[in-house]
Protein backbone atom coordinates (compact mmCIF):
# COMPACT_ATOMS: atom_id res chain seq x y z
CA UNK A 1 0.00 0.00 0.00
CA UNK A 2 1.14 3.61 -0.62
CA UNK A 3 -0.49 6.85 0.54
CA UNK A 4 -1.04 9.57 -2.03
CA UNK A 5 -1.84 12.70 -1.54
CA UNK A 6 -2.97 15.56 -3.22
CA UNK A 7 -0.79 18.79 -1.25
CA UNK A 8 0.95 19.91 -4.38
CA UNK A 9 -2.30 20.16 -5.88
CA UNK A 10 -4.18 22.14 -3.26
CA UNK A 11 -1.27 24.09 -2.93
CA UNK A 12 -1.11 25.18 -5.81
CA UNK A 13 -4.99 26.33 -6.13
CA UNK A 14 -4.20 28.18 -2.69
CA UNK A 15 -1.31 30.13 -4.37
CA UNK A 16 0.89 28.46 -0.91
CA UNK A 17 4.48 28.45 -1.49
CA UNK A 18 5.90 25.11 0.25
CA UNK A 19 7.45 27.61 2.35
CA UNK A 20 4.47 29.11 3.68
CA UNK A 21 2.15 26.01 4.06
CA UNK A 22 5.19 24.56 6.03
CA UNK A 23 4.96 27.52 8.25
CA UNK A 24 1.27 27.56 8.79
CA UNK A 25 1.62 23.32 9.52
CA UNK A 26 5.08 23.98 12.25
CA UNK A 27 6.91 21.82 9.99
CA UNK A 28 9.96 22.40 6.95
CA UNK A 29 9.98 22.98 3.61
CA UNK A 30 11.72 19.93 3.02
CA UNK A 31 9.25 18.08 5.01
CA UNK A 32 6.59 19.26 2.20
CA UNK A 33 8.56 18.65 0.01
CA UNK A 34 8.99 14.76 0.63
CA UNK A 35 5.11 14.66 1.14
CA UNK A 36 4.44 16.00 -1.98
CA UNK A 37 6.37 13.57 -3.54
CA UNK A 38 5.34 10.43 -1.51
CA UNK A 39 9.05 10.13 0.02
CA UNK A 40 7.90 10.50 3.63
CA UNK A 41 4.28 9.41 5.34
CA UNK A 42 3.13 12.55 7.46
CA UNK A 43 2.56 11.26 11.13
CA UNK A 44 -1.83 11.52 12.01
CA UNK A 45 -1.51 15.15 13.13
CA UNK A 46 0.48 16.59 10.37
CA UNK A 47 -1.92 15.39 7.90
CA UNK A 48 -4.73 17.08 10.34
CA UNK A 49 -3.13 19.84 10.42
CA UNK A 50 -2.86 19.94 6.57
CA UNK A 51 -6.49 18.99 6.18
CA UNK A 52 -6.98 22.22 8.18
CA UNK A 53 -4.94 24.21 6.38
CA UNK A 54 -6.95 22.96 3.41
CA UNK A 55 -10.39 23.25 4.84
CA UNK A 56 -11.17 19.40 3.51
CA UNK A 57 -11.66 16.34 5.20
CA UNK A 58 -8.71 13.65 5.31
CA UNK A 59 -10.23 11.40 2.36
CA UNK A 60 -9.85 14.50 -0.01
CA UNK A 61 -6.37 14.63 0.69
CA UNK A 62 -4.76 11.30 1.39
CA UNK A 63 -5.53 7.79 0.05
CA UNK A 64 -4.28 4.36 -0.34
CA UNK A 65 -3.65 3.10 -3.32
CA UNK A 66 -2.53 -0.46 -3.94
CA UNK A 67 1.12 -0.68 -5.09
CA UNK A 68 1.75 -3.00 -8.57
CA UNK A 69 4.04 -5.58 -8.61
CA UNK A 70 5.96 -3.77 -11.11
CA UNK A 71 6.44 -0.65 -8.69
CA UNK A 72 7.44 -3.02 -5.89
CA UNK A 73 10.47 -4.60 -8.22
CA UNK B 1 20.25 18.85 8.53
CA UNK B 2 21.85 21.25 5.20
CA UNK B 3 24.88 21.78 7.40
CA UNK B 4 24.99 18.33 8.41
CA UNK B 5 28.13 17.86 6.05
CA UNK B 6 30.44 20.73 7.48
CA UNK B 7 29.57 20.12 11.43
CA UNK B 8 30.79 16.74 10.16
CA UNK B 9 33.84 17.35 8.52
CA UNK B 10 34.99 19.86 11.69
CA UNK B 11 34.08 16.95 13.78
CA UNK B 12 36.20 14.29 11.91
CA UNK B 13 38.59 17.19 12.08
CA UNK B 14 38.36 17.89 15.87
CA UNK B 15 39.29 14.28 16.48
CA UNK B 16 41.87 13.32 14.15
CA UNK B 17 43.49 16.79 15.99
CA UNK B 18 42.26 14.81 19.29
CA UNK B 19 43.97 11.52 18.49
CA UNK B 20 47.21 13.54 17.44
CA UNK B 21 47.00 15.43 20.87
CA UNK B 22 46.48 12.12 22.93
CA UNK B 23 49.84 10.50 21.25
CA UNK B 24 52.45 12.50 23.17
CA UNK B 25 49.81 12.30 26.65
CA UNK B 26 50.25 8.55 26.43
CA UNK B 27 53.58 8.40 25.80
CA UNK B 28 53.32 11.01 28.87
CA UNK B 29 51.62 8.06 30.93
CA UNK B 30 54.27 5.88 29.74
CA UNK B 31 57.09 7.47 31.22
CA UNK B 32 55.30 8.55 34.33
CA UNK B 33 54.51 4.65 34.57
CA UNK B 34 57.98 3.77 34.45
CA UNK B 35 59.26 6.54 36.02
CA UNK B 36 57.29 5.17 39.65
CA UNK B 37 57.82 1.96 38.75
CA UNK B 38 61.47 2.00 38.66
CA UNK B 39 61.58 4.74 41.43
CA UNK B 40 64.38 6.93 41.83
CA UNK B 41 63.89 10.46 39.75
CA UNK B 42 61.13 10.47 37.55
CA UNK B 43 62.31 12.45 33.59
CA UNK B 44 59.74 13.06 31.17
CA UNK B 45 59.69 14.44 27.88
CA UNK B 46 56.94 15.26 25.10
CA UNK B 47 55.94 17.50 22.84
CA UNK B 48 53.49 20.19 23.75
CA UNK B 49 52.63 20.83 20.38
CA UNK B 50 50.16 18.92 19.00
CA UNK B 51 48.26 19.83 22.44
CA UNK B 52 48.16 23.45 21.83
CA UNK B 53 47.05 22.79 18.70
CA UNK B 54 44.15 20.75 19.60
CA UNK B 55 43.39 23.25 21.78
CA UNK B 56 43.56 25.83 19.48
CA UNK B 57 41.73 24.79 16.56
CA UNK B 58 39.63 22.41 18.22
CA UNK B 59 38.83 25.10 20.53
CA UNK B 60 37.87 27.06 17.94
CA UNK B 61 35.76 24.78 15.81
CA UNK B 62 34.31 23.70 19.23
CA UNK B 63 33.01 27.21 19.69
CA UNK B 64 31.97 27.57 16.03
CA UNK B 65 29.98 24.00 16.32
CA UNK B 66 28.41 25.56 20.31
CA UNK B 67 27.23 29.03 18.48
CA UNK B 68 25.45 26.51 15.58
CA UNK B 69 24.24 24.06 18.03
CA UNK B 70 22.92 27.09 20.36
CA UNK B 71 20.50 28.43 17.75
CA UNK B 72 18.67 25.41 17.62
CA UNK B 73 18.89 24.46 21.12
CA UNK B 74 17.40 26.69 23.78
CA UNK B 75 19.28 25.45 26.43
CA UNK B 76 22.99 25.85 27.78
CA UNK B 77 22.91 22.13 28.35
CA UNK B 78 21.34 20.86 25.36
CA UNK B 79 23.82 23.67 23.16
CA UNK B 80 26.52 22.00 24.87
CA UNK B 81 26.08 19.13 25.21
CA UNK B 82 24.16 18.06 22.01
CA UNK B 83 25.95 16.78 18.87
CA UNK B 84 26.12 19.66 16.47
CA UNK B 85 24.84 16.72 14.04
CA UNK B 86 21.47 16.80 15.54
CA UNK B 87 18.86 18.48 13.75
CA UNK B 88 15.35 17.79 15.05
CA UNK B 89 13.30 21.00 13.72
CA UNK B 90 10.21 18.45 12.82
CA UNK B 91 9.07 15.00 12.65
CA UNK B 92 10.73 14.03 9.43
CA UNK B 93 13.93 15.29 11.16
CA UNK B 94 13.20 13.57 14.44
CA UNK B 95 12.61 10.45 12.54
CA UNK B 96 16.05 10.62 10.33
CA UNK B 97 18.03 11.37 13.71
CA UNK B 98 15.99 8.43 15.05
CA UNK B 99 16.79 6.30 12.06
CA UNK B 100 20.68 7.17 12.14
CA UNK B 101 21.15 7.00 15.67
CA UNK B 102 19.65 3.33 15.06
CA UNK B 103 22.14 1.85 12.55
CA UNK B 104 24.84 4.04 14.64
CA UNK B 105 23.67 1.30 18.11
CA UNK B 106 23.80 -1.42 15.79
CA UNK B 107 27.08 -0.87 13.99
CA UNK B 108 28.69 -0.27 17.79
CA UNK B 109 29.20 -4.18 18.14
CA UNK B 110 30.62 -4.89 14.46
CA UNK B 111 33.43 -1.94 15.24
CA UNK B 112 34.11 -3.09 18.83
CA UNK B 113 34.83 -6.30 17.46
CA UNK B 114 36.84 -4.98 15.14
CA UNK B 115 38.45 -3.15 17.65
CA UNK B 116 39.27 -6.36 19.64
CA UNK B 117 40.70 -7.63 16.81
CA UNK B 118 43.17 -4.96 15.97
CA UNK B 119 44.17 -4.68 19.86
CA UNK B 120 45.37 -8.85 19.01
CA UNK B 121 48.04 -7.05 16.72
CA UNK B 122 49.28 -4.82 19.76
CA UNK B 123 52.00 -6.75 20.40
CA UNK B 124 53.62 -7.13 17.44
CA UNK B 125 53.50 -3.65 17.20
CA UNK B 126 54.72 -2.00 20.54
CA UNK B 127 57.88 -1.42 19.11
CA UNK B 128 56.96 0.26 16.16
CA UNK B 129 53.51 2.08 17.16
CA UNK B 130 53.69 2.79 20.87
CA UNK B 131 50.73 4.60 20.82
CA UNK B 132 48.54 1.97 18.89
CA UNK B 133 45.62 1.99 21.55
CA UNK B 134 44.93 5.04 21.12
CA UNK B 135 44.64 4.82 17.41
CA UNK B 136 42.58 1.62 18.20
CA UNK B 137 40.49 3.56 20.87
CA UNK B 138 39.62 6.40 18.19
CA UNK B 139 37.90 4.38 15.64
CA UNK B 140 35.00 3.96 17.52
CA UNK B 141 33.73 7.77 17.60
CA UNK B 142 35.26 8.21 14.05
CA UNK B 143 32.90 5.36 12.89
CA UNK B 144 30.09 6.34 14.63
CA UNK B 145 30.71 10.19 13.32
CA UNK B 146 30.48 8.28 9.86
CA UNK B 147 28.21 5.62 9.96
CA UNK B 148 25.53 8.62 11.60
CA UNK B 149 26.78 11.39 8.76
CA UNK B 150 26.63 8.34 5.72
CA UNK B 151 22.89 7.08 7.81
CA UNK B 152 21.48 11.22 7.34
CA UNK B 153 22.91 11.52 3.80
CA UNK B 154 21.41 8.73 2.25
CA UNK B 155 17.95 9.30 3.85
CA UNK B 156 17.94 13.15 2.58
CA UNK B 157 19.12 12.63 -0.81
Amino acid sequence: MKLNNRVKELRARHDFTQERLAKKVGVTRQTIAAVEKGEYVPSLLLALYICETFELPMEKIFWLQEECADEEN
Amino acid sequence: MKKIKVVYWLSLVVMLLAVWAFVPLYSFANQFADGVKNGGSIYIEVSLTPLLIFFVIGGGISILLYRFNRKKNKGLLSSLFAPGEFSEEDEREKMITARACRRVYMSMIPVFGVMLILMMAYPFLIDIIPYYPILVVFILPLAQLTVYYLSVRKQTS
